[in-house]
């Protein structure tokens, strides 16, 4: 893969890594900072894309570990359900509120990345095991209990 | 649900990750490009060495030891390593080595290299599923990142990292070489380069006694910097290269100003006033693909024992001495010395990243 390829597909993956490290770091100038690592780190261990069609899989597994190396070295990621007064609204630095996203960043972590990356940037299951890791069968089973618990909470804001 | 999530939570791109995109690929193309993603993190280590001034030669018959801990990796061994390397950050680490520890690590890998000085055990893995308990170090294999104890580490627990992090460079190594020796690319004409042919490409692009160097003596032109772009393409792709190699010149007064030319002293490529003809952009791209495979290639040589250390510098040629005044002006690039010595540590440190 030339330089000009590589910056290309970078460019066309870049909406999709934008929604992923939102998903997980919440500030966009923290997104930043893990997607210009992860992209530098590809970059360099290039070589190592053992197959030019998972690219675009390879690079958001690259830039998950930065966001979470980010959170590491930072020490200031508590997860929602630990932190008392978590405001989700100013976690996401929106104008206007919105009931989905409120719903979607009090989800679990495990359960939140999972949906986000199926249902917002449409990768396979396979594809998300391949990510974070995990087998087809768990994948499948936190997408079903995202959406589930994604869709209690909206009911229980709406009603 | 997937329309609503989309429509009422994920915006464009903000401007602030856009931008940071953007750096991150200016810096990608502006890159000298081939050691960036061809050099393993050790022959990273032994370059900032060089650098550094500060190479040490082994004496090959302790170091085999090394070579041989690595060679008796069997093939699924090095499959494995090669594929835990793949699985994200190399500096996935839940606390940074304290000072003290770091001191001891660099002092640790010298005998690990040179002496024999091994762990009596492997880096401990934890098992799917397993949280790590804080006691020990241990890895975890599908992410890659290591645990360490908030405790001082032991002799023992740093050679384990120690040992870790070299089976995976030489995993990488093994891979990549088997791969390119097995092809007919332009990483494998290089591959089959002699020792002797390695040694007169690093002696002219690395040898130089100056403390800045490299560079070209005047800018490309914009249809120079095109063509260089498309025929780069050619010579990776498409197997286009020039039997013809770029001269090789001891000083910068030697320059005919004719051809292209690679200069011992100040390690720089001295490119005529003319437009570059397709045949010496050529030449000009070969000579840093094989600059940048050459180091690489030495560097993993010394790890294994195949050689005593870095090709002897050229002492015949004298180190100018340059009288105190304002900082010169390198020709035609309009950059001054400080200037491009900025760049050039702006570059390494991407390049030191792991």
């Amino acid at each position: 893969m030339s330089k000009e390829e590589f910056c290309e597909r970078v460019l066309e993956a870049e909406g999709s890594l934008y929604h992923v490290a939102k998903s997980i770091l919440h500030s966009d100038n923290d997104c930043a900072d893990a997607i210009q690592s992860g992209i530098l780190k590809a970059y360099q261990k290039l070589h190592t894309l053992k197959r030019e069609q998972y690219f675009k899989t390879w690079l958001t597994r690259i830039v998950i570990n930065e966001c979470y190396q980010l959170i590491r070295e930072a020490k200031r990621y508590v997860s929602a359900e630990d932190y008392p007064g978590w405001d989700a609204e100013n976690a996401w630095e929106l104008e206007e509120e919105s009931d989905v996203l409120a719903a979607l960043v009090e989800l679990e972590e495990q359960y939140r990345i999972p949906l986000v990356l199926h249902e917002i940037e449409g990768y396979s299951v396979r594809e998300i095991g391949e990510i974070l890791k995990l087998s087809e069968t768990n994948v499948r089973s936190r997408i079903h209990r995202g959406k589930k618990r994604l869709r209690e909470r909206l009911e229980g804001r709406i009603l | 649900m997937s329309d609503r999530i989309e429509k009422d939570v994920f915006r464009e791109v903000p401007e602030v990750v856009h931008g940071a995109v953007e750096d991150a690929l200016d810096a990608v193309r502006e890159s000298g490009g081939k050691r960036i993603f061809r050099m393993p993190a050790a022959a990273a280590a032994c370059f900032a060495l060089f650098l550094a001034g500060g190479v040490t030669v082994s004496a090959v018959g302790l170091v085999s030891l090394y070579r041989q801990r690595m060679e008796e990796m069997d093939a699924d061994e090095i499959g494995y390593y090669y594929d835990v390397a793949g699985n994200g950050d190399a500096d996935a680490v839940n606390r940074a080595l304290t000072e003290k520890e770091r001191e001891r690590y660099d002092i640790l890998e010298q005998e690990y290299e040179k002496n024999g000085r091994f762990p009596q055990s492997d880096l401990r893995e934890l098992a799917d599923g397993e949280v790590y308990d804080g006691n020990g170090i241990a890895l975890e294999p599908e992410s890659r990142a290591v645990y360490l104890p908030e405790r001082e580490l032991t002799d023992e627990e740093l050679l384990e990292l120690i040992d870790f992090h070299h089976r995976l460079t030489y995993s990488i190594y093994q891979v990549n070489q088997a791969r390119i020796l097995n092809g007919d690319g332009w990483e494998s004409r290089l591959a089959r380069m002699s020792d002797d042919e390695v040694d007169a490409v690093y002696q002219a692009a690395f040898s130089t006694l100056e403390d800045v160097s490299g560079g070209y003596s005047r800018e490309l032109t914009e249809g120079e910097r095109e063509r260089y772009a498309e025929l780069e393409k050619s010579y990776e792709e498409d197997g286009v290269y020039t039997d013809v190699e770029a001269a090789v010149i001891q000083t910068p007064e030697e320059y005919s100003g004719e051809g292209v030319a690679i200069c011992v002293r100040d390690g720089a490529y001295y490119l005529p006033e003319e437009t570059l003809t397709d045949e010496e952009l050529l030449q000009l791209i070969d000579y840093e693909h094989k600059a940048a495979y050459c180091i690489d290639r030495i560097g993993q040589e010394i790890l294994m024992g195949l050689r005593d250390g870095y090709p002897q510098r050229a002492d015949s040629i004298e180190v100018p001495q340059e009288p105190e005044q304002a900082p010169p002006v390198v020709p035609g690039q309009g950059l001054t010395v400080e200037e491009r010595r900025q760049i050039q540590e702006e570059l390494w440190l991407l390049e030191e990243q792991r």
